[in-house]
């Protein structure tokens, strides 16, 4: 006699055939989604849709976009960043956002705030922030992400950020706020330039406000600001962080650079023990060297390989062992085509460099122009 | 040689020089970069169009096959069932899976998942068309569609008396097409010349199975069961609706490579082909056809092959634009466009089909 869940098992096996028989290889909900969204336009099964409901301009290049997720949406712990996807020309973009917001805002209001800075040489970001329509809507993904506040209320923290890496910092410090600030936390803040310091009033008006909370804001590149420190993170920079607070957790969040150089101070201070999450930001450049180096990480062979902007992905495959899918190996039958979650690639066929975001290449007529990560 | 072949020699052009194909390669590939960089979102709401009315048009043949029961129902519900596979299959289907609209990172429309109505496997399908079909077209020997293994359709294939019957085959080829399509991987004339086994196909057979079962279980078992005691009537109209696709497919496949004025190539011409020369054999190797919109969208732009052929991967929609410059090109460059009526092509088809199916010495009787 079979178990129940066996038979609700073969059931379910029998229900996929039938509907993959009915609906090619889909799923009923698939199949009439284009249908009902002749009705509905939010109808995106599957999807999680946000509405945009408000912006607001926080600095010269950047702006907090308010998002509505939709009924279902699970919510987020502070810290945390979901993947938006949206439609700019018939094209689906996918980027990754913190939340700048907390959940008891989210409770309170339904809403959760973006902080989004723009990149010039991008394309998603420069949309949002001059294109994007007051009630347009975008996917967004569950909330995910490590960048979490302790679960203890003991304990001393100390953020190091730079930049657009202030966001998960803001969810937690108004987390923190509407906690009436249990703990001792000090954040050593960087920018280029004083204006370019994200949230200044609002982190003004906490550190006012909460005598627990010690600011630090640092200029990198502006000599005569009102910051307290000048140029970029250094030793002396992080003993004034740590004087007369030693921090039972520090979090680091900004672009690589300045993340590597935070880590590597701490590890030379007398913080050297305390455990860090970090968090890094920022787009990787493409460089126009040909000559040099890419990792092409192989997420289901679990590989790394060496390629260049002399090779074809293709190439270095199967100089390495591998069999991907092939064909004309000139772009036309789409036999190789393949994932790519990470990195850029050139087109060696219209030379274009592609988006640094999710996308399907084809490998025999692809080059890598920075370390990239492929489903292979 | 035949008189059909004797007329096809009127249609054979001398190669053009390097420079002449160099300038055709530069040509056309600033053509398809221009046109690719307009893509946007009046091509992502053209597909996704055309996707809501053939499954608009599906569910109501299918709604009016169930539950009519006058001969004029029950044909309204074969036409709309009929249109319906045929735009699926050939205005979307065919078309989704050469990765025309890929580069929309839509997880439903595009080339790796799409799965279409029609006993043929999508991976079956892109390994002998995208990568066979269309890297070696109407290369003798190497492109398999080139008469599908069954037909004589060029002097190059040696005559035998049972070629004398092809007429038939074509008809039946035809009226079963999507099975010979769906089984076009197996390489039937490999099988019969010993160059293969069976069980070399074994990973094939399983797709095939996989696929076609599920196919004949959609339209033969469970909506004709829907019927309960009309069961017959149901089963009549998806066998029927299934026909008229199979036959107005193999229609428009047909004109597109095997009308008079197509050409063919030996392996020898097309070894270490440079670009211009990759070009100039898909338009000369192919036909267009002309029309209303209507006819260019149920032939699924296959009406406009040669731009097809040059462009593989481009939406469809854009080749009617695309073949105005097309055209221009090859008029300054001296190099044939076939064109015609779709009419006239088909009678051309026909004329070869019959042609072929003599012996070589007969004269064959002028129309």
């Amino acid at each position: 006699m079979q178990s129940p869940s066996n038979t609700r098992l073969a059931t379910r096996k029998w229900r996929h055939w039938i509907s993959e028989a009915l609906f090619a290889g889909r799923s009923a909900t698939d199949y009439f989604a284009p249908l009902m969204q002749a009705f509905d336009a939010d109808w995106a099964p599957g999807k999680t849709m946000a509405g945009i409901e408000s912006t607001q301009q926080e600095t010269l290049d950047t702006k907090t976009l308010v998002l509505r997720p939709a009924k279902h949406w699970r919510g987020f712990q502070p810290g945390q960043h979901v993947a938006v996807d949206v439609d700019i020309n018939g094209r689906n973009y996918v980027r990754t956002f913190t939340i700048a917001s907390t959940p008891a805002h989210f409770d309170r209001t339904g809403t959760i705030a973006l902080t989004i800075k723009e990149n010039n040489a991008g394309r998603v970001t420069p949309f949002l922030h001059q294109h994007v329509r007051l009630g347009a809507r975008v996917g967004i993904s569950d909330a995910t992400g490590g960048f979490l506040l302790p679960d203890t209320q003991q304990g001393t923290l100390l953020y190091l950020a730079a930049g657009s890496g202030i966001t998960p910092v803001m969810s937690h410090l108004r987390t923190l706020v509407e906690q009436q600030f249990p703990m001792p936390v000090t954040l050593l803040y960087y920018a280029r330039r004083q204006e370019e310091l994200i949230f200044l009033k609002e982190l003004l008006a906490i550190a006012k406000a909460s005598p627990r909370f010690r600011l630090l804001t640092a200029t990198t590149q502006d000599e005569d600001s009102r910051s307290t420190l000048h140029d970029r993170i250094d030793a002396s920079h992080l003993e004034k962080a740590l004087a007369k607070r030693m921090p039972t957790q520090v979090y680091i969040c900004g672009p690589k650079g300045f993340n590597d150089s935070a880590r590597g101070l701490l590890q030379e201070s007398a913080a050297s023990q305390v455990p860090v999450i970090s968090e890094h930001f920022g787009g990787i450049v493409a460089t126009h060297d040909s000559q040099a180096k890419h990792q092409i990480f192989l997420q289901h062979s679990e590989r790394a390989l060496e390629g260049s902007a002399q090779q074809t992905l293709l190439d270095t495959a199967e100089q390495n062992g591998l069999t991907p899918n092939a064909g004309c190996r000139m772009g036309i039958c789409y036999t190789c085509k393949c994932k790519k979650t990470d990195g850029r690639v050139r087109n060696l066929i219209t030379g274009e460099i592609s988006d640094a975001g999710e996308e399907m290449i084809q490998l025999c007529i692809s080059t890598p122009e920075t370390d990239v990560t492929l489903d292979l | 040689m035949n008189a059909f072949s004797n007329a096809l020699s009127r249609f054979q052009s001398k190669t053009p020089s390097k420079e002449t194909l160099d300038q055709l390669a530069v040509e056309l590939d600033a053509l398809r970069d221009q046109i690719r960089a307009d893509l946007g979102e009046k091509d992502a709401d053209y597909i996704r169009k055309i996707i809501r009315q053939q499954r608009t048009l599906e569910v109501v043949g299918r709604a009016l096959l169930h539950f009519s029961f006058t001969p004029i129902g029950f044909t309204a519900g074969v036409a709309a069932l009929g249109t319906a596979k045929i735009m699926e299959n050939m205005e979307i289907g065919h078309n989704v899976l050469h990765g025309q609209y890929d580069w929309m990172n839509d997880p439903k429309i595009n080339s790796s998942t799409w799965e279409w109505d029609n006993v043929c496997d999508s991976q079956s399908w892109k390994r002998t068309h995208n990568y066979e079909h269309h890297t070696y077209t109407n290369i003798i020997g190497k492109d398999r569609d080139y008469g599908y293994a069954i037909l004589r359709l060029s002097d190059d294939t040696p005559w035998h008396p049972l070629y004398r019957f092809q007429f038939i085959y074509y008809v039946l080829l035809s009226a079963f097409f999507e099975w010979g399509v769906g089984l076009h991987e197996m390489e039937t004339e490999k099988l019969r010349s010993g160059e293969i086994k069976l069980r070399d196909k074994k990973k094939f057979f399983k797709e095939f199975f996989s696929k076609s079962a599920k196919q004949v279980f959609k339209d033969y078992v469970f909506f004709p069961a829907l019927a309960g005691p009309f069961f017959l009537k149901v089963l009549a109209g998806n066998a029927l609706a299934n026909l008229t696709r199979n036959l107005w497919a193999s229609t428009i496949i047909f004109c597109g490579h095997f009308t008079e004025s197509a050409q063919t190539f030996t392996e020898e011409e097309c070894r270490n082909e440079t670009r211009g020369h990759w070009y100039y054999r898909q338009l000369l190797g192919s036909s267009n056809f002309e029309g209303s919109k209507f006819l260019h969208m149920m032939s699924g732009h296959l009406s406009y092959q040669i731009e097809h052929h040059l462009f593989p991967d481009i939406p469809a929609c854009r080749y009617p634009e695309m073949s105005i410059r097309v055209r221009e090109i090859c008029e300054r460059h001296g190099i044939q466009y076939n064109t015609g009526s779709f009419f006239d092509q088909y009678k051309t088809v026909v004329k070869r089909i019959v042609a072929y199916s003599k012996p070589p010495a007969m004269e064959a009787i002028p129309a």
